[in-house]
């Protein structure tokens, strides 16, 4: 198990297409990935679940990969959401 | 002896038994073209059964589910906010909980209706408004979900395989408007009656269509091989080999169509002459797209309200009005706001019966008069649709300047209430009306003034300007929309609307008129609206026009 912590910085928050993309990415990867807030703990591969977490700027996550290539895949999503800044 | 033409042949229908097993004829075939193909015999009796099992509800929303996500992939091809969707549609959370639903003995609908509640409340737990106005989003997504599970929850047209010829006692637009119509070879049905929308649609796709067989049409079983000569208005019902091998070489002959032009043509006078198609769902739109329209001339809505026991919602005929637009591929999409009441009863507006509905309360009276909250739903759905291309909207039936006047008013009073409450469109959505009333010919040097194009519609126009009734066979010779009297009418409007720089179209059967071609060029018509299916002739029309003038 690998986790990461980080703060979203994306302006409009993570709304439908980001989510998107990150479903997509996460799908891709090896390990099982679950994001928490200080509120819940969700799997990354559900977008509705993604959506759920009402993701804003300045939201403090919590990034936890599980199996396959853990390190690595958690600085993947970690990198994905460092992209977002609109 | 018998002055109407018609009558005369309709005697003479006759079952004629030769070496084929049967051949059926009819005075009446509308569409032209040969089919070849087995029959579909379409009946209503075994549908209305609301006894489903849970097995019938699962398979009717994985089916739902399967064709929605077809129609988003093909919809993001142009909007990514589209290709945003399809992660949500593809979230087993999703599935699941639809499918816990049905399996707790919920029907599909409801369990969809029930899924939508909950999520919608989770998502409502958001504390950030933006993120908690993405419940669109998933309401969209819904909304696409059970009107896929209607096309399947139907079951009308079960078992119909590609090429089929539908066969049919009597058809209603609204049951032909459940199923793509490019499956179809041809059509046959027994009544005549309520068969003027059925010919437009299906001429539209170019399907050979024979109507007003009557009894005839029983002799026709399921899977019979069937030729339907459109032109001779004759079926064949299991055709000898010898009939069979020739009509299948006049079809290859007749397949071979011209090159497709895609792009509007430049007249030698470096004027542009754009063909665009006349159309009625989004099947039409699909279609027209690829048989190389420039756009859509008119986009009929009344389907949104004839099949339906309520008035749609605006989120309802927004999405598809959305869809449509980003089907049109970038090119212009008129809409005609709903053309109901008088001949087209809807059955929610319960409307009095009227002695002479096509002088009635029908169209833009209706809404003015009737239900102005119609109108403004309307309006404020085909706004939000704007933010997705190119959208114009045209109001039907204008016969006075108050009229237009009234439908400017409320179309702004709409701007204003998407605007404040947020909602984006487009900032210039040009607000056009239907030349099909004398009053408004007449009226032509003021309507340039309020009104931001034009489109002559001569179905109706011809029957107001020569006072025939052209369902009433007793006249209907008299009904010609090629008559010196429409001409005068249609040329004044096209140089008033020229001099004033006002766009001017036709989307009547007159601009389908292979004939009339070169004489509308020379009065000017830049815009020609026709069927899906003539697109392509009236296209080459204008081609031969333009090389024969260059010569």
């Amino acid at each position: 198990m690998e986790s990461r912590k980080i703060t979203f910085g994306g302006k409009n928050g993570l709304h439908a297409r980001p989510i998107s993309s990150l479903v997509a990415l996460v799908k891709s990867l090896d390990s099982q990935i679950m994001i928490s807030t200080s509120k819940k703990q969700v799997k990354a591969s559900s977008a509705f679940a993604l959506l759920s977490l009402g993701i804003t700027c300045g939201t403090e996550l919590e990034i936890v990969a599980t199996g396959g290539e853990e390190s690595q895949n958690a600085d993947k999503v970690v990198e994905f959401f460092n992209s977002i800044t609109e | 002896m018998a002055k109407n033409p018609k009558m005369q042949t309709r005697l003479s229908n006759s079952l004629t038994v030769s070496q084929n097993k049967m051949i059926l004829s009819s005075s009446s075939s509308v569409a032209k073209g040969i089919a070849i193909g087995k029959a579909f015999v379409f009946s209503r009796e075994h549908i209305g059964s609301e006894t489903k099992t849970e097995e019938d509800a699962l398979s009717m929303f994985r089916s739902s589910l399967l064709n929605s996500h077809k129609e988003i992939e093909d919809l993001a091809k142009n909007n990514s906010i589209m290709e945003a969707q399809l992660a949500f549609l593809e979230d087993d959370y999703l599935k699941d909980t639809v499918e816990e639903f049905i399996l707790d003995g919920k029907t599909a609908s409801e369990a969809l209706d029930l899924a939508l509640k909950k999520i919608e409340e989770e998502l409502l737990e958001i504390d950030d408004e933006y993120l908690r106005s993405r419940i669109q989003d998933v309401k969209d997504i819904f909304f696409r979900l059970k009107k896929n599970l209607g096309d399947s929850s139907q079951g009308l047209f079960q078992g119909l395989e590609k090429g089929d010829v539908l066969v049919a006692r009597t058809l209603f637009p609204s049951e032909l408007s459940q199923i793509d119509l490019t499956l179809l070879s041809g059509i046959v049905t027994g009544d005549g009656g309520a068969s003027s929308h059925i010919s437009i649609m299906a001429a539209g796709y170019s399907l050979p269509l024979v109507v007003a067989l009557g009894d005839k049409v029983n002799e026709i079983k399921p899977k019979d091989k069937l030729i339907v000569d459109a032109s001779m208005a004759k079926v064949y019902l299991s055709p000898d080999v010898e009939t069979l091998r020739e009509y299948e070489c006049l079809l290859k002959h007749s397949s071979c169509q011209d090159d497709i032009i895609e792009d509007s043509i430049n007249l030698p006078n470096g004027e542009k002459v754009s063909v665009f198609a006349n159309v009625a769902s989004l099947d039409d739109v699909r279609q027209a797209m690829r048989n190389g329209a420039d756009g859509i001339g008119i986009f009929r809505t009344e389907f949104l309200y004839l099949s339906s026991m309520q008035a749609p919602t605006e989120q309802e005929q927004f999405q598809i009005y959305r869809d449509a637009v980003l089907f049109s591929n970038g090119k212009p999409i008129t809409f005609r706001t709903c053309d109901i009441g008088g001949d087209k009863q809807v059955p929610f507006l319960e409307l009095k019966h009227e002695d002479n509905p096509f002088l009635g309360l029908r169209a833009i009276r209706m809404c003015l008069r009737l239900r102005p909250d119609i109108l403004r739903t309307q309006l404020r759905a085909l706004l939000r649709a704007s933010a997705y291309g190119e959208l114009r909207i045209m109001i039907p039936m204008i016969s006075s300047l108050d009229e237009m006047v009234s439908v400017k008013n409320i179309f702004n009073e709409c701007r204003e209430e998407l605007r404040s409450k947020g909602v984006s469109f487009a900032e210039h959505v040009p607000l056009g009306m239907m030349i099909e009333t004398p009053a408004s010919v007449f009226l032509i040097s003021e309507f340039v003034k309020i009104s931001d194009f034009f489109s002559i519609g001569t179905n109706d126009l011809t029957q107001y300007i020569l006072a025939v009734d052209r369902a009433n066979p007793d006249v209907a010779p008299l009904y010609k929309q090629t008559s010196e009297a429409v001409l005068s009418a249609v040329k004044m409007v096209i140089g008033v609307s020229r001099q004033n720089s006002v766009e001017c179209g036709m989307c009547g059967e007159l601009a389908a008129d292979e004939s009339m071609t070169e004489k509308l060029l020379r009065m000017g018509l830049g815009e020609f609206s026709v069927p899906v299916g003539m697109v392509q002739k009236i296209k080459h029309r204008i081609v031969d026009f333009t090389v024969n003038e260059k010569e």
